[in-house]
């Protein structure tokens, strides 16, 4: 085998012939064997052709959107992981290609290094087999379950993200399983043989935030007796979760982006340059729109981790899931506290089913091992109830509106096609409204929903 | 070697930036480069003129993706900051200004 034949294959699709050229010289200078394509519809001839092992793309392509050369890839047989180019101003497009399977993105202005090393971790995390995932796929059930339709749509974009390296955002309330779910991601993730770092940021204090993040050498401060690898560092190959992630503070934040925008940083107290390639995972239980409207947390910053955003639905939204989940819990608790429970009366269902859970799946937990810990039996009675059982709750028994969401869904389905709406009708409507209520504040308004705020100045541009 | 200071034309292009790309892949693959952008503004500015004449705001648009993007890569800020104003602003100002800059003949 000669050389040529043991170089990876990188496309790059790029309209520009010198800015392509820019980038494969900095690929092949780094061992990449490099073919350029100037428009959407010959790189989708070459895909056909052969199957590169990374393709690079520009999200503008003159004749073709980079999402349908995306979309395209993603249903060859063995796609390649796709690194796509965006501007500042196709943010919202880049969020869109992460959502549709890309790999990573990059936003132009990038270094070559930046450039070099996405498509070194690319290459590095090439989607593994089929018959792998579906193994993987059997393990994430038994970690983080549900049959609610809301966990459907979660289940489905975390087999989406599992395979690419974009950053995701989980949010949801308190006890609702954000670690969990980070860790299942990182599970059933081609890093999965990499470490899976878990930091609380709101446990850390904020002197000591940067050395655990970067780590430090010796000297660096008092009591830093030798050099310590951060968490960038130790997570390097794998996961790293940032839990609580909205405590963190601003000036940090800017050191955290930083490290995304290059994947590049330094140990505190060294001058060094070092890199990592970690997958950043992050959650919290504020509404982080919230937080960037009122300025505790960086715009930049939020658009950049809020690529595949997951938003975990509280467990009183998903009634289907709540005796899935204590059946399951039951079992993992009888087990280990050697007792015979196995399953649960009627009425405890009944009661269970008709509470709103105010503390989630954690006080669900936490009510379960009560009850087996204290208490002896196969059967969970009523009685066995912990007496503090419902006095945090507002509304203890839900009141259920199942009739009139039927009646609703009925009236939708009876809808004529006369009284169908055009989408962009609808979407003018919610952002003139949202711009109304937020009192013509047009950057809190695109926070609000979820887009940047040049977005809203390029649609509304296009209504006139 | 490095490019001598005194064949770079500061307030066109960065010296730094050129500096650290010769770093990257070499001073005969820079030349290449720079001779590829060199060729590609030329392209560009016919394909600009023919656009204005047109009035083709789209086409005017694409050719500012491209150049913001180039130029910025090459350490042409200045052309770059340029492109960039010029692609995000509304179309028919923009066609204003061209108007304009053409009847002073400008461009």
């Amino acid at each position: 085998m000669n050389d040529s034949q043991k170089k990876s294959l990188v496309y790059i699709v790029e309209d520009s012939i010198a800015s392509g050229a820019f980038y494969a010289s900095q690929l092949e200078q780094a061992g990449h064997e490099c073919k350029h394509f100037t428009d959407g519809y010959s790189a989708l001839v070459g895909i056909k052709e052969m199957m590169p092992d990374v393709i690079v793309q520009d999200v503008c392509l003159p004749d073709i959107s980079g999402l349908e050369v995306l979309q395209f890839v993603k249903k060859q047989e063995k796609p390649a992981n796709v690194v796509m180019i965006t501007s500042n101003s196709s943010i919202d497009v880049a969020v869109e290609a992460m959502r549709l399977g890309g790999f990573d993105f990059l936003e132009k202005p990038f270094s070559g290094q930046r450039l070099v090393s996405a498509v070194d971790s690319a290459l590095s995390q090439k989607a593994p087999p089929a018959v792998k995932i579906q193994e993987q796929k059997a393990q994430n059930t038994s970690g983080f379950i549900g049959e609610s339709l809301a966990m459907q749509t979660v289940f489905r974009l975390l087999d989406s993200a599992a395979r690419s390296k974009a950053c995701v955002f989980i949010t949801g309330e308190s006890g609702t399983g954000k670690e969990v779910c980070a860790q299942t991601l990182h599970d059933t993730s081609p890093r999965s043989e990499g470490p899976f770092i878990a930091i609380n940021c709101a446990a850390i204090p904020g002197e000591l935030f940067e050395s655990e993040f970067f780590g430090h050498v010796k000297g660096a401060f008092s009591g830093a007796l030798s050099d310590r690898k951060g968490a960038v560092e130790v997570a390097n190959g794998g996961t790293l979760f940032l839990d609580e992630l909205c405590e963190m503070e601003l000036n940090l934040q800017a050191k955290l982006l930083r490290f995304l925008q290059t994947g590049a940083f330094n140990r505190v107290g060294s001058s060094e340059i070092l890199h990592s390639n970690v997958r950043l995972v992050c959650a919290t239980n504020r509404s982080p729109v919230v937080e960037v409207a009122e300025g505790r947390f960086r715009e930049d910053l939020y658009y950049r981790l809020n690529v595949i955003p997951v938003k975990l639905p509280p467990l009183r939204e998903r009634a289907g899931d709540i005796m899935l989940l204590a059946k399951q819990i039951l079992k993992q608790k009888s087990e280990s506290n050697a007792k015979l429970f196995h399953r649960f009366s009627k009425e405890v269902e009944n009661l269970f089913c008709n509470y709103d859970w105010p503390g989630n799946i954690r006080e669900l937990q936490n009510v379960i091992e009560n009850i087996v810990v204290i208490n002896e039996g196969d059967v969970v009675e009523l009685d066995l109830l912990p007496s503090s059982f419902g006095v945090n709750s507002a509304i203890p028994i839900k009141n259920t509106s199942s009739s009139q969401s039927a009646e609703q869904i009925q009236t939708n389905s009876l809808m004529g096609v006369h009284d169908i709406e055009p989408l962009w009708q609808v979407e003018k409507r919610a952002i003139e409204s949202a711009i109304a209520v937020c009192d013509d504040n047009i950057p809190l308004a695109a926070a609000y929903l979820g887009v940047s705020a040049s977005t809203i100045y390029r649609k509304i541009k296009g209504w006139s | 070697m490095p490019i001598p200071e005194e064949y770079i034309d500061n307030t066109i292009t960065q010296a730094h930036v050129l500096a650290q790309l010769e770093q990257d892949v070499g001073s005969l693959t820079l030349v290449r480069l720079v001779n590829l952008f060199i060729n590609e503004l030329e392209e560009m500015r016919v394909r600009l003129k023919n656009a204005i004449d047109e009035q083709g705001e789209d086409n005017i648009k694409d050719i500012m993706h491209v150049l913001k993007n180039s130029a910025a890569l090459y350490g042409a800020l200045t052309l770059a900051a340029l492109a960039s104003q010029l692609h995000d602003y509304p179309p028919s100002p923009l066609m204003k200004i061209f108007t304009l800059l053409r009847s002073f003949n400008i461009i």
